[in-house]
């Protein structure tokens, strides 16, 4: 349209020109609109290329009254055959919807012409007769849930992946992994107003080594999710759910095997309480020893305003009493370029938790605050803090009291980008972390350039990281060719990796990797990528090769 | 059974693609529009309700504030402006106002910085690792995630302790040359270890090379006490009768280790 557009420009331009150079002054005609919505300093008015309007066309709106002189001005920055955005050259202050604009426009403008050249037919005039309706009711009457007004539909998504891994850097090991898995919404089952939701897979994995006692292989089929909701929709302000899922609300609260209910206010607030099992959070996700009970609070306040949520959850271990968390969050966007978002997680622990050195640890808590800076730069600062938990509950892999009790990571770290021009994106990352024992930090700077040799892209960083007794600095050349449905990437990665030993001795390694992967779409439906990973140096020598295919039904 | 039957469901539940922009029964009637513009034809025909005009083209990041990158700019406007609930009160949660969060809230908000919008296929992890604690280097950037986050593939990739022992506990145990435990040395690897392979070129005997004769110990014929302390007259090469006539001409000769340690800093004659 755009394109088009552009095109009747030029045909008027160079009518202009010509009647000038005739001599004459083209007769032009007065076309009116009437603006149909306001948006920050766009107006949409309910006229279109079918008016005779242009890109570029100036229009002036007239009093509320329609009959006094201009008040405001504007020019047509976008449209379609029959409506337009008016770009208003200042803040609006009289326009409002159901103001009348007036725009001149060429009596010999041609007509707008359809894609494929030809002309666009007329469409007719709106003959419907306006509804009653007002902002409170659906657009459309006649919405019965679970009834044949919204027939049983399903959509989702399968995938196959896989990966096959060889190292023989030092002895040999080899790592591979399949699996199989599908999930999908069935909306409506059998007319009932509810929802099914499903995620399965089936997964194989081994490992396999030189190293005694290091073999795995295992196979499972995996229940994800499998629930059904009801409820929850504009018309129906409680929502039930229950059977394997995490909760929409509170997903810092698990995999549940339970029940879920929520209550929505009218004014958009949500209440809501959860009872079940815990699966564990491992790949078995095996279910029964753990017990969980919730509630949660969470707050909507309309745009510009905090969401806040809060919520408490109580777990029980074989029988014992587990954890007791509180957990809270909140984001907020003051400005469609301004995020703050942040949350902690605090334990609370009794006279049973023997290890504890207090009767609460924040064992969990995250900042971020983004800013986009103009239209190509932006920022973006983060902090976390993280420990573990006391837990009866199986969750990490054998940490010792020690490590239960002192171990503890901050970390900090700041997120930039900027566009140096139409052909340069600079971006950059730097990152601080501490712990008990031990303190680093990392940093990048990438330069990307779009488009630059052929469409894609090309990109150059830097990076580095240092710790106590290990540094590394290194290079990554990438580059992206955009083919067809898909691209190619290919990834040169080069480190040299210092290490300072215990007596003051260093040893140095040389690595490197060559990543690759082609990803395409295939029809509608599918997509597939291919990937390996080469790594080559010192001390290196393994291969990964892998792929991904999903297909969206 | 199940590698049969999920393709098989794939491929037999070939569904018409509906438009982007449009309208269906199966969504049924009750996308409101209180916030559209009053003029219908915006974006309908204007004989009929389910059809939208050929030329629609809404620019939702000039309009809204938010672009619609990768898939999303594919989704149904249905996807998201339904009956569920103002698109607005699930965007105050960002991503995951739609998308469930497997990570259970452990890993934040800021889903880009691992996945893309096209797919939900993470990127980079590798090279993102370099930001944690554990940088991976050597054979550990080939180990498969599964190794050390046992819930993976479940999205909990959270709390894999750094220390080397976590994983390597039986490698510990496995130590002879010298037997680590016994020694006490349990943690830190990193002192003594580069992270490739426990006997590279990580360590090197500090002070006295292990070379010729030296090279052949094990660690514990010198360090028989500890491994801050050692000795150099408790070995069959060094018998005091050997050392004592090797050093009759030696002025102030001593058979203790810190004199012959005074002399022979290297190890050699």
């Amino acid at each position: 349209m755009r394109a088009r557009s552009g095109f009747n420009g030029l045909l008027l331009a160079a009518a202009l020109l010509a009647a000038a150079a005739m001599g004459q002054e083209p007769e032009l005609v007065r076309v009116e609109v009437r603006v149909s919505a306001v948006l920050g300093r766009a107006a949409y008015v309910d006229g279109g290329s079918q008016l005779g309007l242009a890109l570029g066309d100036t229009v002036r709106f007239l009093t509320p009254a329609g009959a006094g002189a201009p008040v405001e001005q504007g020019s047509v920055g976008a449209l379609s055959s029959s409506s337009a955005r008016v770009d208003l050259d200042l803040e609006p202050l009289h326009v409002v919807p159901g103001s009348v604009g007036e725009c001149f426009v060429p009596a010999a403008r041609p007509a707008p012409q359809a894609a494929d050249g030809g002309t666009l037919p007329e469409r007719p005039l709106w003959s419907d007769a306006p509804q009653e309706w007002s902002a409170d009711m659906p657009l459309l009457a006649g919405y019965e849930e679970g009834s044949s007004s919204r027939p049983t539909s399903l959509s989702g998504r399968t995938w196959w992946r896989g990966f096959y891994t060889r190292d023989e850097s030092n002895g040999s090991r080899s790592y591979s992994s399949l699996r199989l898995g599908t999930q999908f919404s069935l909306e409506n089952p059998l007319d009932h107003p509810g929802q099914l939701e499903a995620n399965l897979e089936f997964s194989q994995r081994a490992a396999d080594s030189d190293d005694e006692g290091q073999d795995e292989s295992s196979s499972r089929l995996r229940i994800e999710r499998l629930s059904y909701a009801v409820g929850g929709t504009r018309e129906r302000q409680r929502r039930l759910e229950f059977g394997r899922f995490v909760s929409q609300d509170f997903p810092e609260f698990g995999v549940l095997d339970g029940v879920d209910f929520t209550w929505r206010s009218p004014g958009g607030q949500r209440l809501g309480a959860s009872v079940g099992a815990l699966p564990e959070p491992t790949d078995s996700m095996s279910t029964g020893k753990d017990l969980s009970a919730a509630a949660y609070w969470v707050g909507s306040f309309g745009e510009a305003r905090p969401a806040l949520a809060l919520g408490y959850q109580k777990t029980w271990h074989d029988g014992s009493a587990d954890r007791d968390l509180v957990v809270a969050r909140a984001r907020w966007s003051p400005d469609p370029r301004t995020t703050l978002s942040g949350g902690f997680w605090l334990d609370l622990y009794d006279s049973t938790d023997t290890l504890a050195e207090g009767s609460s640890e924040l064992t969990q808590a995250n900042l971020r605050l983004s800013r986009r800076l103009g239209r190509a730069s932006g920022l973006a600062l983060f902090a976390s803090q993280q420990s573990f938990p006391l837990l009866r509950r199986f969750e990490f892999p054998l940490p010792s009291d020690a490590e239960l009790v002192g171990d503890r990571v901050t970390r900090t770290g700041v997120d930039g980008w900027t566009d140096l021009g139409d052909q340069v994106r600079l971006s950059a990352h730097v990152q601080r972390w501490s712990d008990e024992d031990a303190q680093g930090g990392s940093g990048e700077l990438r330069l990307a350039f779009p488009d630059l040799f052929w469409s894609g892209e090309v990109s150059l960083a830097g990076f580095g990281t240092r710790q106590e007794g290990s540094e590394a600095v290194g290079v990554r050349l990438g580059t992206l060719w955009n083919v067809g449905r898909g691209g190619l990437r290919f990834d040169l990665e080069l480190a040299n990796q210092e290490f300072l030993r215990r007596f003051g001795e260093h040893a140095q390694l040389y690595q490197g990797a060559l990543r690759s992967s082609w990803d395409l779409l295939i029809g509608e439906a599918w997509r597939l990528a291919l990937y390996s990973d080469l790594r080559l140096g010192d001390q290196l020598d393994a291969q990964t090769f892998g792929f991904h295919l999903t297909r969206s039904f | 059974m199940a590698w049969v039957a999920l393709p098989f469901l794939a491929c037999i539940s070939e569904r018409p693609r509906t438009p982007v922009q449009g309208w269906w029964a199966e969504r049924g009637p009750v996308v409101r529009h209180e916030k559209f513009p009053a003029d219908c034809r915006l974006c309908h025909e204007g004989s009929d309700w389910r059809t939208i005009v050929d030329d629609f083209e809404f620019d939702h990041a000039g309009v809204t504030g938010m672009a619609l990158v990768g898939a999303h700019a594919e989704a149904e406007c249905l996807r998201c402006h339904n009956d569920r609930g103002s698109p607005a009160s699930f965007a105050e949660r960002g991503c995951a106002g739609c998308h469930v969060d497997v990570h259970r809230g452990q890993l934040g908000d800021d889903c880009l910085s691992c996945h893309g919008q096209s797919d939900w296929r993470a990127r980079g992890a590798i090279e993102r690792h370099a930001r944690t604690r554990f940088p991976l280097v050597g054979s550990h950037a080939a180990t498969a995630c599964f190794r050390c986050h046992i819930g993976a593939e479940v999205g909990n990739f959270t709390r894999a302790d750094p220390d080397c022992v976590t994983c390597h506990r039986d490698d510990l145990a496995r130590t002879r040359m010298p037997d680590h435990l016994s020694a006490g040395f349990v943690d830190r690897c990193e002192r003594c270890h580069v992270p490739t392979r426990w006997d590279g070129p990580g360590f090197s005997h500090p002070g006295l090379p292990l070379a010729g004769p030296h090279g052949q110990l094990s660690c514990t014929d010198c360090h028989t006490a500890s491994f801050s302390t050692f000795t150099c007259t408790d070995c069959h090469a060094h018998t005091r009768r050997d050392m004592d006539d090797e050093h009759d001409d030696v002025e102030g000769y001593l058979y203790s280790t810190p004199a012959c340690y005074a002399c022979h800093p290297d190890g050699r004659e």
